[in-house]
């Protein structure tokens, strides 16, 4: 219950939180708007300015070879030129010097015969190389430049400029603010999180423990609640428990005393008095409480917060890791461009996937906050030399720290969340760690493309490893659990057996190879590597990159919820698996309909919904279908074959995305991964296809 | 609960500080963008004006080299435009050709303008740096044979004191907006988190009264509902069926 009305306390202060955010980037918007509008104006009249100069010249060159002013040829051209080289113009007019219209191009604004007509305007007229001021036309700032020879003015030359420019500039830094609403949602909700919501909930946890152990009738004492939120409420509840439990207590040492008495002196009740004692022992417990139900929750909770921070530094390098890596390559003769602008990625997923078997073992030696923090400190470290990185070959071993670093970090957080939680809690206290990698995920590249854009993407790693530096000191906020002297263990003989029957099993390699792998291929082929070159090729912006990968995480923070309340069945999850790998192979697909940003933000959205059915359902599908390799060879083994797989997976694609560049250019390459990922999806979906048992066929045959 | 409303206020003034801050610095961004974009575009205007020109003189059969009104030109349109610092045309290997400004007009073009020009192919090329930025195109034939470059040198200081001016003009509305934002969010969560209070004060008073009446009208409303009305009546019941025993025990009847 109490989770209950601390989710709505959640909801209710986040709610109000983001009402009077979104209120302020309103304001911030408003504000911006009068200042890009009073500044940018001027500016933009300059730069017409800078154009009219060229019809003005003609004008007057034709009237230098005594072409009469109405006579002119190829003005309205010469007017489309000028639209041509400045598409802000809205409409162009030549006036003579009465103020009368003799050429005019486009979409004249409401009043502007009669304004020619204003002699304060007409005298300006006279004045060689002089503007008139800039006046405000219903939709259009209109710049008036005089046309006058030495010897006598000819007319004016009127340029309008849409007022829109700001208005699209503006409409443009909305978008911006929408992701960093999205953002600052997140943020929020990991700041309350972080800050009081660690504190209020195991205060809450505490206060309910008691009530729903009470109402059960559950009298065993626990000491006194600290000086908490709900403290007054909590002691005066333990002080009620603590009444109930003195009171048994007594009653059971007068009953005590009594049995002690001699038979002659016994009180004649006491028989039934023992026995109406026994009765309340059986029916509620009193006495101390066994320590292992105080376990401390807040323990557990304060790993996300430097988590988060920490993903977030590695995810703030999504949008534009491809193309800084472009912009640093050098000559390698044997390997193309193409490979090698995906080699940082691909080293980075192949360290993070052969280094988390061997770091679960260092990690627990070493203790999960030391190896935190040692692993924080190398990524930090790997963030700031990748900011000076000279060429791609020392990015490689800068982005190879960042990825010994992820790694480290990520395993040993695994490791506190294990050690911090029992078997009951475990799947509740793995939400909260894949919650911070998630919340992560939908932050990190859009702010990352935004300030690539920016500041660019030294700086970017310069913020990322600030990032991580912060990490370091969330992390020393965690306690130490070092295990010293904890000997490694070596993987044995029959372990080696193990994986070897498990490479050979159809069952796993049907999960692993056709559902698990194909995933994440299409994952950094496609998301990682692929659409952060094409979208910039296209001519976009790092931001809309950052964008397109924020849209992949929304929709896989709102989705795999849904997915997962699915999969309640065998042949649910498999259904769900083998749909999520056609849906998101399809998103690949459909490159080859079209090519514009929206067609790649259109894919990565369907890549998002198919991946977030199927990542929940693999997992789970894995015990289902090997059920009895995890009984012969137990569930670490199998889980950590599957995962290894899995993650090869990942350092697979963005290499076969470079090979696919290279020959068949980009969104064949989007197809071709995704025709793949569909293929493998078929294949699963028939792989896993249900044959009637023997009995059930011939029961049918009857 | 204070600590709780204190750090409540804390979330607020953070969250309120990250949104508003971040969203003022993409504004100021945006703006420099904007802004820089709309100068180097009305530099390459005039450019391209005069390129056009040089482009009709090539097409007539004339060398880049020998354009002899190209001067007069490059004058005329440097005039018409006090951002632009010089008017430079230099062939494809940074030979000076032409130059508005004589004291440049026998040395060499920097060496970025080159390296900027040469990788921009035919397309419009930019460098900023100080008093040496740049905004350039390349001067072509009729036949799309680049044949030099012609740069507008002006000073990216005369920009920036214009963008300076924009960005304390958007950071004090920033500033303005964060704390009136950050104010109403910590009175607003403030409020709340007393409001939680208050519901956990009614819960404590009518546990403490002991008033069955008033306590299960507190407890119905309260955040614990039905399993605190359960735990009290727990407690009743237990202390009742503990006083029992008691009574058993004292006066040795049966129940």
């Amino acid at each position: 219950m109490n989770e209950r009305y601390l989710r709505g306390f959640y909801v209710r202060l986040t709610g109000v939180l983001m009402l009077i955010v979104v209120l302020g980037l309103l304001a911030t918007a408003y504000l911006s708007h009068r200042a890009f509008e009073q500044s940018l104006a001027p500016e933009m009249v300059k730069k017409v300015t800078s154009g009219g100069a060229s019809v003005r010249g003609l004008v007057l060159t034709a009237m230098a070879h005594n072409i009469g002013f109405r006579e002119l040829y190829g003005v309205e051209q010469s007017f489309e030129e000028l639209k041509g080289a400045i598409p802000d113009v809205a409409y162009v007019a030549l006036t003579d010097t009465q103020g009368a219209i003799v050429y005019e191009s486009f979409t004249a604004p409401p009043g502007v015969a009669a304004y020619f007509r204003e002699p304060g305007l007409l005298a300006s007229a006279a004045r060689r190389n002089a503007s008139a001021p800039v006046v405000r036309l219903g939709k259009q700032y209109v710049v008036s430049m005089p046309i006058a020879t030495p010897s006598q003015a000819v007319g004016m030359l009127h340029i309008g400029v849409d007022v829109g420019f700001v208005d699209r500039i503006v409409l443009d830094m909305l978008f911006d603010v929408l992701v960093v609403l999205i953002a600052a949602l997140f943020f929020t909700l990991e700041l309350l999180n972080f800050v009081a919501g660690t504190k209020i909930e195991a205060e809450l946890k505490a206060l309910g423990a008691t009530i729903e152990r009470g109402g059960a009738g559950n009298f065993s004492t626990f000491g006194a609640p600290s000086d908490q939120a709900f403290g007054a409420v909590h002691r005066l509840l333990e002080r009620m428990r603590l009444r109930v439990n003195s009171a048994y207590e007594a009653l059971a040492r007068d009953v005590e005393a009594a049995r002690r008495l001699p038979a002659h002196e016994r009180p004649p009740g006491l028989a039934a008095a023992a026995s109406g004692l026994s009765l309340l022992a059986q029916r509620y417990r009193f006495g101390p409480a066994d320590p292992s139900e105080t376990a401390d929750a807040g323990l557990l909770a304060r790993v996300r917060a430097p988590l988060f921070v920490f993903i977030l530094a590695e995810e703030l390098t999504r949008p534009f890791l491809p193309g800084y890596v472009k912009s640093l390559l050098v000559p390698i003769s044997w390997l193309a461009p193409e490979v090698v602008v995906g080699l940082p990625i691909v080293l980075f997923m192949l360290i993070v996937a052969l280094a988390q078997p061997f770091l679960g073992a260092t990690c627990q030696r070493f203790g999960y906050r030391r190896a935190m923090l040692v692993g924080a400190a190398i990524a930090a470290f790997g963030f700031a030399a990748s900011a000076f990185a000279a060429n791609v070959l020392d990015l490689l071993v800068w982005r190879s720290l960042c990825a010994l670093g992820y790694a480290t970090v990520f395993v040993a957080a695994q490791g506190h969340v294990l050690e911090h939680s029992t078997a009951e809690t475990r799947a509740r206290s793995f939400a909260l760690f894949v919650g911070a990698i998630m919340v992560a995920t939908v932050c990190g590249p859009s702010i990352g493309g935004i300030l690539a854009d920016n500041i660019g993407e030294r700086m970017t790693f310069g913020v990322a490893a600030l990032l991580a530096v912060v990490s370091i000191v969330a992390i020393q906020r965690l306690p130490d659990s070092a295990r010293a002297g904890q000997p490694r263990t070596k993987p044995s003989t029959s372990a080696l057996r193990g994986i070897g029957a498990l490479l050979l099993s159809k069952r796993f390699m049907t999960l692993t190879g056709l559902a698990a792998m194909p995933a994440k291929v299409l994952l950094t082929g496609m998301c990682f590597y692929l659409v952060p070159l094409y979208v910039l090729a296209l001519g976009s912006s790092q931001t809309m990159v950052g964008r397109i990968l924020m849209a992949y995480a929304v929709v896989m923070v709102l989705c795999t919820p849904l997915a997962a309340a699915l999969a309640t069945t065998r042949e649910r999850m498999e259904k769900l698996v083998g749909a999520g790998l056609m849906i998101s192979g399809s998103g690949g697909a459909m490159m080859l309909l079209g090519g514009d940003v929206g067609s790649v933000f259109a894919a990565t959205v369907l890549v998002g919904v198919g991946q977030s059915l199927s990542i929940s359902a693999q997992s789970a599908l894995l015990r289902e279908h090997c059920e009895a390799e995890v009984a012969a060879m137990g569930e670490p083994l199998v889980y950590g074959l599957y995962r290894l797989l899995e993650r090869l997976g990942n350092a697979l694609g963005p290499l076969l995305a470079a090979v696919l560049v290279m020959t068949l250019g980009y969104q064949t390459s989007f197809a071709v991964i995704g025709a793949l990922v569909m293929v493998c999806g078929i294949g699963f979906l028939l792989a896993t296809r249900r044959q009637p048992s023997p009995e059930l066929a011939w029961a049918t045959t009857v | 609960m204070s600590s709780t409303r204190r750090q409540m206020m804390i979330v607020a003034v953070l969250v309120c500080l990250f949104a508003v801050g971040m969203a003022g610095l993409l504004n100021f961004f945006k703006y420099r963008s904007n802004a820089e974009r709309i100068v180097t575009e009305r530099l390459v205007v005039t450019g391209k004006a005069i390129g056009n020109s040089i482009q009709s003189s090539l097409a007539l059969g004339m060398q880049l080299a020998d354009l002899g009104m190209l001067p007069e030109t490059l004058k005329r349109e440097r005039a018409t435009d006090d951002l632009i610092l010089s008017i430079e045309v230099f062939d494809l290997d940074g030979n000076p050709l032409y130059n508005t400004d004589l004291l440049r007009a026998t040395r060499n073009v920097p060496a970025d303008w080159l390296h900027a020009a040469r990788r921009a192919g035919g397309k419009d090329w930019f460098v900023q740096r100080g008093t040496e930025s740049a905004a350039g195109i390349a001067i072509e034939t009729n036949f799309g044979l680049a044949v030099g470059y012609l740069a507008l040198r002006y000073s990216d200081e005369t920009a920036k004191t214009s963008t300076n001016a924009v960005a304390r003009q958007l950071a004090l509305a920033t500033l303005g907006v964060f704390i009136a934002a950050a104010l109403v969010a910590s009175l607003a969560l403030s409020a709340m988190t007393g409001l939680m209070s208050r519901k956990f004060d009614a819960v404590e008073a009518a546990v403490r009264s002991g008033d069955r009446a008033r306590s299960s009208e507190a407890l119905r409303n309260g955040p614990f509902g039905g399993a605190l009305r359960r735990f009290i009546e727990g407690v009743r019941g237990a202390e009742a069926e503990i006083a029992l025993v008691r009574r058993q025990l004292e006066r040795g009847t049966a129940p």
